[in-house]
Order: C-alpha cells, then structure tokens, then sequence
C-alpha cells in the first residue's frame, strides 16, 4: 500500500479541483471512474505479466517500489528506489504543447549504510515532456532524469538504476518467486466504499546483484529485494492519520506483509491487513484479527519534529509467530524537498523471533507516515 | 585664508545679478548633462534589473535569436556535460487588464468605451519542476499569506499544481496585486494574437526580485499555458542553464557546436549588453547636446571672471603693493570660479534631478517606441553620473577662468585702473585666431572625409567639435567687422550715438566677442537642429507618402507590445482576400535576427503585392517593378538602406541569413529605403521566409483597395469579418502616415528642450556681458552725458550696441549651423543610422532666429541702457 506521496498529490489535486468526491452516478457500469474520469480499482481484477508491470495511466495514482539489503567488500546496505505516477485532472486534452501535463513523475532514492550508520536520500519530480520522464504503457519502463526501472529484454529481469548526488546505484533483480497478488479477487481494499481500493502485487523476494558508485568507489553488490507495484484512483479516508507498513524477508524462506492504517481518534482500520507468502511461493491473506504490532520504542526526528515509534514487536498468532523488528539506524526519515514536500519514514530493519520455540531471523523494510503534523500524509 | 577667501567672495555678493546669472548658466549646463545621463541610465538600470530577475540566478543562457528556436533543443542542451540545472523558458510580452472577459467586448480597443488593455506584461512560462535552483517559482496562495508553516506550504504546492493542471492559470506579482486590487481567484485578461484571453490568478508570486522587474508587471504561467494562449507549441525562448562555474567556457564552446542559428549561448549580461549598444547611440548624441550647452557656458565665466579683473584691477594692484604674490591673486581669482563652480554645480545636479524625471518619462517612451524596453517611472540616482555633473561644471569653470586669472596674477603691483584698461585697449592677435579657425575648419573637414571614408562613428562628433570652436575662434574677426561696416550705416540711419554704439564693439571686442561666439554656438546648434529634424522628418514623410500605398493597415491590438508572438489565423488572411473592393492583401511576418553581433530584422512580405500594388523605392533609382520581379524570380531579397550601411552590402551581393532552418545564402537585389528602423532589415517574399524560418503564419496585414471601392466600407467589411472575439487596430493610410510622423516628433522633444536651454544660457550670458559693458563705461557715458548726450541718445546707443552684438553672433551662428547641419545629416547620421536624408537648408528659420537674437539681445541690453542713461555725469566721472 505504500505511498504517501502520491496521497499527498491526490488530496492536494481534491481540495484543488474538488474532485474528490467519486461519481456517484456510475450504477451498473462496468468500469466505474472518478469526477475526473479515471479508472476505480473494483473486482474482479485478474492480473496478467509483464503487461502489469507496465504503466496503467487510466488509474490516477502508480507506483513502482523496490527495497532491498545489499553487501559488498563486507559492508552492508539498504536501498528504496521509488518511482510515483500521479495523474492530473484531465483538464489539458487537446492541448497542442508537449509540456502540457497529464502526469507527473516522482522518484524518491534512499540509501542506508548500515556500517557507516548513515542515511542519504535524494528526490525529484518532473512532468513526463520531452523524454525527461515518463512511464511507459506498453512495456516495462519509467524514468526520471538518468534514472530508471526498466524490464531488461529477457522478459524477467529489472534493472534499476538510481541516481543521487553522492551516489548511483546500478541492480539487476531477478523474480526469484511470482507475482504475490494482495487482497482478494485482485482488489486490496483500504476503507469502505467502492474503488477505495487498489491493485497490487509484489514480487517479495528477488535476488539482486549490481554496483554501487559512492565517494569515488565501485563496489559489487549483491542481496535480495522486494518490488511493490501498486495503482488505483481512490483516496485515502479522511478518517485516517496514516500508517505503518512492514515487510518482513525471513531466512527461512518466507515473506510477510503487514499494513495498518491508523484512525485519527487512535484506532486500527478494520480493513487494515496483509500476506504472507509460502517458501514455495503459496501465499495466504491475513486480516486485521490474525497480526498485532507493538511499537517497543520510539525516535523523535531533529529534523521535522516528528515522534515515530521506533522499533516494534509483531505477534501472528495464527502461525505461532512472535518477531521483534529493529531498525538498522534509527534516522531513516525521508524529508521530501520535491512538489509537496512530504515526509516520512522508511527504512531497514532487522527481525528476530520465534516460532513454536525455534529462533527465526530475517530483514525487513518499516514505512511509517502520517507523524509529522505537518502535512497529512 | 579668512581674508583672501573674503576678497574672494565679496565681489560676488557685491553684483549678485552677474554672479547669479553665472552660477545658472554653469548649472543649466551640469543639469542638463545630468539629466540626460541620469534619465538614459535608469532606463537602461530598469531594463537590467528585469533580466536579473527574470534570469534568476542562471550563468549561462541558451537565448532565441529570432521567435523562438525548436524546443527539442532543450533535452539535448540539458544532457550537455557540467551543465547541472536547465530550466525552458517561454516568454512573452503582452497587453492585458484587469478582470474578466466582458460581453460583447467593443472591437477597436479602447473606442466607445471598449475596454482599455493598458498594463504591459513580461508573461514568463516555466517548468515549476527543474525551477527550484533559478529562485523564481516562490508561490504564495496569497489570501491567508503569513500562516502556520504546514498551511503555507501546502498552499504554495496547491497552488503551483493548479497552474500545473489548469489551463489559463497565472501567478502574478504583489506589486501588481496590489495596483489592481487583485486577489486569488480573480481574473486578468491578456491581448494573445489580439484576442481577449482570461486568465485565472491562481497564486501570487513572492521573489523580491521580481517585483521590481518590469515595475512588477510580471507573471509567471505554466510553460504549457504559455506555449497554448500563445500559439507557441513546439518553441522556446530561452533556456536558462547553471552550470559549473569552472566549466562555463567549456560548456559554451560545446553550445556553440550544438546550437542552430537561431539560437545562441549568452551570459546573462549579454542582453543587457546589447540593449545597451542600442541605446548607446540614441544618448550619446543627447549627452553630445548637453555638452554644448557646457560649452556656451563656460565662454559666459571666461567672460564673467575677465570682467571681474578688468574691474577690480586697482584693488588687485592694491593687493600686489601690499605684498601678495603672482601666484595668491590668481588662486584668489580662481577661488571666485570656484565658488560659482560649486553653487553652479550643486544646483545644477538638484535641477537635473529634477528634470531627469521628466527626460526618462520621453526618454522611456522613445526608447519603448524605437527599441521595445520597458518602460520605467523609477529614477536611480547614479553616484558616478552625479560626479561626472559636479565635475564637468567645476572643470569647465575653473577651466574658463585659468586666463583671467593668470592675467590678474600678472598686475604690476600698485597698478592703476588706467593701466587696467590695458586688456581693453591691446589689440586682439587677429591673425593668430583666424588662421587657428582655419585650420580648425580644416580639420573639421579633414576629420568628417575620415569618417566617411572609415565609417568611424565618433570622427562625426570630431568633425561637429572642430566646426563649433572653428566658428567660435572667428567671433572676434566678424565682431571688428560689423563694428566697421555698421558704425557708417548706424550713424547714417541713427545718429551718433547709434554710430558710437556700434564703434564700443570694437573697443571692448575681447569681451564682447565671447558674447558673439556663444550666441553663434547656441544659434549655430538651434539652426542645425532645425536643418536637420526639418530635412529628415520631410524625407520621412516623402518616404510615406510615396511608398506606403496600403489603403488599410491591420494589426492585432498589442502586436506592437508582443511582436512575433503574434499570429492571426488563415482564414481571416483568406477572408480579407475575399472581401468585396480588396484589390489585394500584403501580409507582413517578422522575426529579429542578429548579423556580425547586431540586431537587425527579416521580414516576410507578399512581393508579388508589393510589385503590383506598392511603390517600393530604391537607392539605385530602379523601377521597383523591376527589382523586385527579380527577387520573385531569384528568391532574393531585398535589404534596407541601414541594413546595406551597417553591414557594407550592396546589391549583387550574397548574403548568409541565420535562419531557422539552417543558414541561408541569399542574393541582394536591391536596397530600398527604409526609415522604419534603423537596425535595418532584410524584406523577401512571404514564400521565402516560410520555407527558412518554417514559419507560414502572418503577423498584420495592408489591404489595397479597388479603384472606385471606398476604404471605409472595405474597413466596416473587415471588422465585421473579425468579429468581436478579435480586438483588431484598422489603421487608415493617412492615420498610419500620422502614427509614424507623432512617433517622430516625439524622438525629437528632448531635442528641442536641450536647445531650448542652450539658448537660455546664450541670453543669460547677452545679459551679464551688457550690464557689465555698461557700467565698465560709466565714466565714458559720464562724459557724453556731461557734453550734452540726452538720456535717450545714451539708452540708444547702448541698444544698438547690444543689438549689434546679437546681429553678429546670429549671422554668424547661422553660417555655423549651416555647416553643423551638413555634418549631421550627411555625415553623424549617415554613420549612426545609415539613412539617406534630403538635406534642405531652411532659410525660415535662420531668418528667426536672426531676428530672435537680435531682439533678444536689444532686449537684454533695455536694462543697462536705462542704468546708463540714469547715470548721473558727475557720478559717473568721479570713479576715474
């Protein structure tokens, strides 16, 4: 469920244009849209690859998430390279300028030295004229500036290149598992309401190799990712404060996915849920019943005054499951400087536990927003 | 010191008249000078400062030579090594109001109460997203203004993607805001093309910077709004680039590879540059004026301090017996110009200050009407200009006084007034100044043949120096010789006391001939003015008269303000073609290009109109049917008579057009004359610029009429056919003659407001030098009065005296501006503009200002005459 930004956009664009309110009028038609005619995310929604990986520009919100731990010459990292696609209101067709925005494109790259113990992040929008960005519809591929994630000709890997000031990063991630649709009937429900929802699914383990060009060296790396993709046109509810949203890759082999929206009088969404994938790949849909999360500490960010919970335990009863979930750094705080300036934290964790009395351990990545009262989301 | 200082200044407090009339002509002249410099600099100051803001802190510019250049060009300019921030630009300037679009809005602007679009706007269309390094998108919602933080900010991005998403949204600047009432929301409507357009205030634009620019007639749009209000898909006007600094000259030798001809690698400077050579001409001939009344001055205090000595020559031999040196008597001397300097001059700088508000509001608009640069009302008071004033009038004082100082310095001690007499009587080195005059006169023409010849510019101003001190030098001669022509006629025709007149010209012919040599400067200068704007706005009118044969000219209202951002569509070029009574339709496009680093103009006309219909004249004296059949035939074009001048071409040559399309080798066919510019342009038929600039659009049109059709029903006819979405200027022939003539006389009224005071400070001086003359002859009127000479006889004599004095400072001013004349017209102008001007000779007004002068002057001398006459004998003996 990721993302905050595009969120942020959305609203944004609703307070703007008061489009927020979705067609009420749609009835019996098979594909409902919003006020501004783009697409709702509703069931059934068979999902077909590579076709999805691609763009789907009559959603209004997309986007492409990649997570991963890397190690090279005996140094560890985190990465997040993110690519958001936010459609505008459609109030420029026909226009004759390439400028003329339907779009705009964002990328947000973060790494995390976990020797150095240091953060770097960078950020950047654009509006796709010109070639400068875009996300293609046809076959896998966006970009921003140099960079980009792109399905390389073999039909199976991603190649990802970011690019930040002090640093670029080169990978190649190949599926080590398929596709992982969340929610039900390929819809992932996030309140009540129709198209309040989006599709998406993840590839949750992927094994990753590449370079990493920092302060005048070239390091080898290899690890494993976790790709996101996710697109849809609703919004968040006004009910909601944010959220907290975990992925867990343990060494045994399987995956996790745990989101829970937080209400602003202090509850849970009911809707809030998550996924947990088999070590051959099976997957199974947890609601909201089957997890509960435990913040353990909490880290006040000097920077924006924001008061994240910092660290948590995770209990599955179902599965017998008890972790503690810790992260690497504790500032992994992303402070936007793009369009909206967002901010948020999202950042590598290290997981230990149990389960039925023996020891598990794996990484993980923790996104929390929605703590800065500064902006929504 | 105390004491000298006292004998300094006491004589100037003693005749406050003398010294008052002094101090003003030293400050007409600083004021002048400083308010020409002060009015020309802020105008340029203004000019610059908007670049500034508008470039934000770019170091390097990708700028339009011309209407734009392709945008593709930006991606491949951004990817260019060591460039680290790129921002498109489109830009455009533009008529608008405020509000909304009216009902039924009128057709002719500003007729029968039809709404008046009299702001004139920078519009600036950027990409709010690769802006954050340049510093200009700092948006404001505006209404809520210094809220919490969060708020404000989430404001600023609503509003920025507001004018992402929505079409006809802006963002404008507080200054304007405020003038207009404006708030967010609200409504401002620009001229596109002549069509009303509404646009949206969807935020207010907070950069200090730009709320100076422009006087705050700014707004900034989304690039895409710009490109569609605009009809400017596909161009850019600039792109501005960072790059890094150690990597600037790289990066511009690899634009310059890059780039096509239509655009080019500036700094940000390079526009202020080269709008400051345009201006550069128009000043310098207005600071060339202001001088010369600096220079009628300055013969005024030479006049004023050696009458002083020759006054004062007792107490000087007083001084010297008591035991002052050579050296303390001429500091005393010159401490007394020094004193007229500073007050001259510190009035002088609070008067130019003054007027400099009134110059830069004419100066401002003739800059606007000749070079398109926006208009400022804000004066700078440049520190280095006022210095340059202050210093320029104590110079020319102290200067002036040198000599009579140094002849002071020089009285025997305890010399007489007798023996001070001796300035007077010695006779004048008449044969030094005459061959000092010839030869003058002689480099005059030396130095106007080597401009010619060279086409050096400031060898005219040489040659216009040496005409005016030549002149100057021969004032003492043409005084001597109307004294011995005149004193047989006066006493023939008015007794002799008019003989007597005339005969004290030649007795005090030191003083009285500086008096003649500035009234020959300021005659000479208003006769040569008069010649010259005389002979050019004739040869301008000609010029209409004959080749201007359009019966209807239309433009799109605010085409003047937006240029070649001006388009109108097809079918209304095809439906005035169709229109019943149109004969034919001329269509004009245009873009500004730059050859060998000047700007000039390429212009797109329908030749096969302008053969049939026009009457295009050319230097070589041709059939324009002729000529211009070749160019149809060749695809040649054809160049102005400036364009010929600056860039030395003539017919048959080949010319290399840095088209759109790639440069273009052309043939000339032909130079016309053309006074419409004087950067110059080159005219080719409307095929031939759409295929090298691939630009087929049209920016005004002239009808030609049928024989027997009627200009007015063809017009009604057209602006029916434009309908009221169009706001159109349907200009007749004999309004279009009129527009060009008023836009001419107002080039012009500096002109004749600095004449004005040059000949203000002549008088000034007539005056002064009289009244002492007078009263310098006391003891001489004494005698005459005391054998019998009436009141009368005395005040008679005095006016024919002064009357003579301005007979012969006019008659010889006029043989002065005879000569200046010449020079500006065939060769200052020739060199500066290029244009061939009919020089005709005005006897009118030699024979004005001849008879102005000479009643001035008589005028001037009513005042002494009645001292004189006044003046008891015994009293007036008792002084020797």
């Amino acid at each position: 469920m990721r993302r905050v930004l595009v969120l942020a956009m959305a609203m944004a664009c609703a307070s703007t244009f008061t489009c927020g309110a979705f067609g009420a009028a749609y009835a019996a038609a098979p594909a409902p849209v919003t006020a501004e005619g783009f697409r709702l995310a509703v069931p059934p929604y068979a999902f077909s690859f590579p076709r999805d990986h691609a763009s789907h520009p009559e959603f209004k919100t997309e986007w492409w998430y990649y997570t991963g731990h890397l190690e090279g010459a005996g140094r560890e990292y985190g990465y997040e390279l993110t690519f958001f696609r936010v459609g505008l209101p459609r109030l420029r067709e026909g226009s004759k300028s390439a400028w003329a925005a339907r779009d705009v494109m964002f990328v947000h790259l973060a790494l995390t030295d976990v020797n150095g113990k240091r953060f770097r992040f960078t950020d950047a929008a654009r509006r796709p004229a010109l070639g400068v960005a875009g996300a293609d519809s046809a076959h896998y591929a966006v970009w921003l500036e140099r960079s980009f994630a792109r399905l390389a000709p073999d039909g199976r890997t991603h190649e990802l290149l970011g690019v930040a000031p002090d640093f670029e990063l080169a990978l190649d991630l190949a599926p080590g598992k398929p596709p992982i649709a969340h929610g039900a009937n390929g819809v992932s429900q996030k309140s009540p309401g129709v198209g309040n929802a989006s599709h998406y699914y993840s590839l949750t383990r992927m094994p990753t190799r590449g370079q990493l060009r920092i302060g005048g060296d070239t390091l080898a790396v290899t690890g494993e990712s976790w790709m996101d993709h996710e697109f849809g046109s609703g919004a968040m509810s006004a009910t909601h404060s944010g959220w907290d949203w975990f992925s867990v890759q343990l060494d045994d082999g399987r995956e996790l996915m745990l989101y829970q929206l937080r209400l602003k009088d202090g509850g849970i969404e009911p809707l809030s849920s998550g996924t947990i994938v088999e070590a051959d790949g099976r997957s199974r849909h947890l609601g909201l019943a089957d997890f509960r999360i435990k913040p353990t500490g909490r880290w006040k960010s000097p920077r924006t005054g924001a008061d994240y919970p910092s660290g948590w335990t995770v209990e599955l009863p179902g599965e017998a499951l008890s972790l503690t979930v810790a992260p690497v750094l504790a500032d992994q705080e992303l402070a936007a400087t793009s369009m909206g300036g967002v901010v948020y934290w999202e950042g590598a964790v290290r997981v230990r536990g149990t389960q039925r009395g023996r020891a598990v351990t794996g990484k993980g990545y923790v996104e929390l927003t929605g703590y800065t009262g500064r902006a929504p989301f | 010191m105390t004491i000298t200082r006292w004998l300094a200044l006491r004589p100037l407090l003693r005749s406050p008249g003398r010294t008052l009339a002094s101090v003003l002509g030293v400050a007409l002249g600083v004021a002048v000078f400083v308010a020409i410099r002060l009015a020309s600099g802020s105008a340029l100051a203004a000019f610059s400062d908007t670049v500034d803001a508008v470039t934000g802190r770019s170091n390097l510019q990708v700028v339009a030579r011309g209407d734009g250049f392709d945008e593709t060009l930006y991606t491949r300019v951004r990817a260019l090594p060591g460039v680290q921030a790129a921002a498109p630009v489109v830009q455009v300037t533009a008529l608008a109001r405020p509000g909304g679009l009216r009902p039924a809005a009128a057709v002719t602007e500003g007729a029968d109460g039809g709404p008046r679009y009299d702001e004139t706007l920078l519009v600036l269309g950027l990409d709010a997203f690769v802006e954050a390094p340049f510093f200009r998108m700092e948006l404001a919602s505006g209404e809520r203004g210094k809220g919490s933080l969060s708020a404000s900010e989430g404001e600023a991005a609503a509003a920025g993607l507001r004018l992402l998403a929505e079409p006809r949204t802006i963002a404008i600047t507080r200054t304007l805001a405020t003038r207009h009432g404006l708030h967010v929301g609200d409504s401002l409507t620009v001229l596109a093309s002549g069509v009303p357009t509404p646009m949206s205030i969807a935020a207010v634009i907070e950069s200090e910077a730009l709320q100076q620019a422009m006087g705050g007639n700014v707004v900034i749009t989304d690039i895409a709004t710009a490109q569609e209000v605009f009809g400017r898909e596909g161009r850019l006007d600039r792109v501005d680039l960072l790059v890094a600094p150690e990597r600037r000259d790289s990066v511009r030798a690899e634009l310059g590879r890059l780039l096509p001809p239509t655009a080019a690698a500036e700094l940000p400077q390079g526009r202020t540059k080269q709008v400051e050579n345009m201006v550069r001409a128009f000043a310098l001939n207005l600071t060339a004026l202001s001088f010369i009344a600096v220079f009628v001055s300055t013969f005024l205090i030479f006049n004023t301090m050696a009458m002083s000595v020759v006054r004062r020559r007792r107490d000087i031999g007083v001084l010297r017996a008591l035991g002052m040196t050579r050296g303390a008597v001429a500091r005393l001397w010159l401490s007394e110009a020094a004193a007229i300097g500073v007050l001259g001059s510190a009035l002088g700088l609070l008067l130019g200050t003054l007027l400099a508000r009134g110059a830069l509001r004419v100066v401002g608009r003739t800059l606007t009407d000749l070079y398109l640069v926006a208009q400022t009302d804000s004066l700078r008071l440049d520190p280095f200009t006022l210095s340059v004033g202050a210093g320029l009038g104590l110079f020319a004082t102290l200067g002036s006084a040198l000599l009579p100082a140094l002849e002071a310095g020089a009285t025997a001690p305890g010399a007489t007034l007798r023996q001070g007499q001796r300035i007077e009587s010695q006779p004048l080195p008449l044969k030094a100044l005459g061959v000092a005059a010839a030869v003058s006169l002689a480099l005059m023409v030396a130095s106007a043949l080597w401009t010619m010849s060279t086409h050096i510019a400031w060898g005219g101003f040489a040659s216009a120096f040496f005409a005016i001190v030549g002149f100057s030098l021969l004032a003492p001669g043409a005084t001597l010789a109307m004294s011995s022509l005149a004193a047989p006629l006066a006493g023939r025709l008015g007794g002799i006391e008019a003989a007597l007149g005339a005969r004290a010209l030649r007795e005090a012919v030191a003083r009285a001939s500086t008096v003649v040599a500035a009234l020959t400067v300021a005659v000479g200068m208003l006769v040569a003015l008069h010649v010259m704007v005389g002979s050019f706005r004739r040869t301008v009118d000609t010029w209409i008269t004959q080749t201007i044969k359009g019966d209807l000219y239309v433009e799109p209202v605010g085409h003047r303000t937006s240029g070649s951002a001006t388009s109108l569509p097809p079918e209304l070029v095809q439906g005035a073609r169709d229109l019943p009574g149109v004969a034919a339709v001329d269509t004009y496009r245009g873009t500004p290009i730059t050859m060998n680093g000047l700007l000039a103009f390429a212009i797109g006309i329908d030749l096969r109109v302008q053969r049939d219909h026009g009457h295009l004249s050319f230097t070589s004296g041709e059939d324009a049917h002729a000529v211009l059949t070749r160019a149809l035939e060749s695809g040649g074009v054809l160049v102005s008579e400036s364009f010929a001048h600056r860039h030395r071409v003539k017919q048959g040559d080949t010319l290399t057009l840095p088209a759109a399309g790639g440069a273009a080798r052309v043939r000339v066919e032909g130079v016309l004359f053309d006074y419409s510019t004087d950067a110059g342009a080159v005219l080719m038929d409307a095929a031939t610029y759409a295929k090298l600039w691939n630009d087929d659009r049209t920016e005004s049109l002239a009808l030609y009429v049928k024989p027997g059709a009627n200009a007015d029903s063809v017009r009604m006819a057209f602006v029916a056919l434009c309908g009221p979405e169009r706001l159109m200027h349907v200009t007749p022939n004999a309004g279009l003659r009129r527009r060009v003539l008023a836009v001419f006389d107002q080039t012009f009224q500096v002109t004749w407001a600095l004449q004005g005071i040059a000949v203000l400070v002549a008088v000034l001086g007539v005056v002064s030098t009289l009244t002492a003359l007078v009263l310098q002859r006391g003891r001489e009127i004494g005698m005459l009065r005391a054998n019998g000479a009436t009141r009368a006889q005395v005040r008679r004599m005095v006016l024919v005296e002064s009357g003579l004095l301005g007979l012969t400072g006019s008659l010889l001013g006029c043989g002065a501006g005879a000569v200046l004349a010449v020079l500006l017209v065939q060769v200052i102008n020739k060199q500066f503009f290029g244009w061939t001007v009919r020089f005709q000779l005005e006897p009118g007004i030699m024979l004005q200002a001849v008879a102005l002068m000479v009643v001035v002057s008589a005028l001037a001398g009513l005042f002494p005459a009645q001292l004189a006459a006044g003046r008891a004998a015994a009293e007036a003996m008792r002084e020797e």
